[in-house]
């Protein structure tokens, strides 16, 4: 990953997360709201491969955990797994327009399974069956519905910086 | 595949995820506290700009697809204006009445409350888990950690972690807030009021000495403690768990505030200081 893209990655998650804390929570939109960082962790993943998916889960998340109330590392951990795993699908092949749905929706599902049980491992009384019920029935899809005009543009913006410097 | 599948780094930043957490578990005693303030200090001034635009324009936003609900809001409210009017009236001279006794026992409050007027700039954490918002005032504000933050009908929540210029607030709907509350026509009573998340709390009454009163409708209302005011109103008991015969009754509450449109909120730094109170002799 060259200097630039990593500038780029770092921009785009740090604008990406003052959008979600000051913007996106706070939509009146009926469940919990999407989770803006998060899809633009799995664009990049999805866009760079593995390691940059990893990079950027991990700053994302380690920002994220710093504004928020619960440990650190709680949302790095989650951010970090699941940028590699939707890195590993970064395939120069042809592939499906749907994938980045797919992949956006297994993320947002894996990352809230992971969230929920390290809140277990840690003794959280916040995490339970209704807050998780809560977010596989919102949170999801609206993370799904905000593929469309995250990953490609993530995509074009990771080509034009590969395209200026090679 | 471009590039290699960095495997190794993997597990090793997992592992330091799952380090920095257990390190982090001790809240305000953490070692990790510094960072955090650091983090306060360089996202705090950003958070405030941006949070208080957005804020504005997402109320506004937020809006829209009401208006055709006002004018039965209107209404409605007209109506509710009219009975507490009534009520108010009734409230008056019942007071008159109270201050009287109040002079006869020398129960005077010496001051009123401090309070601080903030602005939400953010709603934090990984919704839905942690319910908690961020207000535009600190420690430089006179805010401090385990304070009361009301809004326009009661209770929002308590402040849990104060920066200099920024403060977390855990909303009443959060499971891990809990305070002490008693119901507002008893007196006597005592139970304790935990979040629920779902934007609703529980109750459980301890005290049964006035378990009469528990009923639908009733106000719940803050106990008070060294850094919680009393008389806070929390909310509306919407049910009552009819388990008889158990040394505990429980019931829902709904808080009086929409957690999920704040704007402008109180943060109580002082509550009102009573005078020592004179001792009366028995007559």
């Amino acid at each position: 990953m060259s200097g630039p893209r990593l500038l780029l990655g770092a921009a785009a998650v740090l604008l990406g997360l003052l959008l979600q804390v000051t913007v996106v929570d706070r939509l009146p939109l009926p469940g919990s709201p999407p989770d803006l960082v998060l899809v633009l962790v799995i664009a990049f993943a999805l866009a760079e491969g593995a390691l940059s998916g990893m990079l950027t889960g991990l700053v994302a998340g380690l920002l994220a955990d710093l504004l928020g109330p619960h440990e650190l590392g709680r949302l790095a951990l989650v951010y970090v797994v699941v940028g590699y795993a939707a890195g590993l699908l970064d395939d120069d092949r042809e592939r499906g327009a749907l994938l980045p749905f797919v992949v956006v929706g297994a993320g947002a599902v894996g990352a809230l399974l992971l969230y929920a049980g390290q809140g277990l491992l840690l003794g959280d009384p916040r995490v339970g069956l209704g807050p998780v019920g809560r977010a596989l029935a919102s949170a999801v899809p609206y993370d799904v519905a905000l593929t469309p005009f995250v990953v490609p543009v993530v995509a074009l913006l990771c080509r034009r910086v590969r395209g200026t410097t090679g | 595949m471009r590039g290699p599948r960095p495997r190794l780094l993997l597990v090793v930043l997992v592992l330091a995820c799952l380090v920095l957490a257990l390190v982090d578990r001790g809240g305000t005693s953490s070692p990790l506290a510094a960072l955090r303030r650091g983090a306060d200090t360089v996202f705090g001034p950003v958070q405030r700009s941006v949070g208080g635009a957005v804020g504005a324009a997402g109320g506004a936003l937020g809006d829209l697809p009401r208006i055709g609900s006002y004018r039965a809001d209107r209404e409605r409210l007209q109506r509710e204006n009219d009975d507490l009017r009534r009520r108010l009236l009734e409230q008056e001279g019942l007071q008159a009445q109270g201050r009287e006794l109040a002079d006869l026992l020398a129960l005077k409050d010496a001051g009123s409350w401090t309070t601080v007027l903030a602005r939400v700039v953010g709603y934090g954490g990984f919704q839905p888990f942690d319910q908690t918002v961020t207000l535009d005032v600190g420690r430089a504000d006179g805010v401090a950690e385990g304070q009361p933050v009301t809004a326009g009908r009661g209770l929002v929540g308590r402040t849990v972690r104060v920066g200099e210029r920024t403060t977390v607030v855990a909303l009443l709907s959060d499971p891990a807030f809990t305070v002490g509350a008693r119901l507002n026509s008893a007196p006597r009573s005592f139970g304790l009021a935990s979040g629920r998340g779902e934007r609703t709390l529980g109750l459980r009454l301890v005290d049964l000495a006035d378990a009469g009163a528990l009923q639908t409708g009733a106000a719940l209302v803050t106990a008070g403690s060294d850094t919680f005011v009393s008389g806070l109103p929390i909310g509306r008991i919407t049910s009552v768990d009819a388990t008889a015969g158990s040394s505990v009754r429980t019931a829902e509450v709904e808080p009086y505030v929409d957690l999920g449109s704040l704007d402008l909120v109180q943060v109580v730094t002082e509550g009102p200081r009573t005078t020592a109170r004179v001792p009366v002799p028995p007559r």
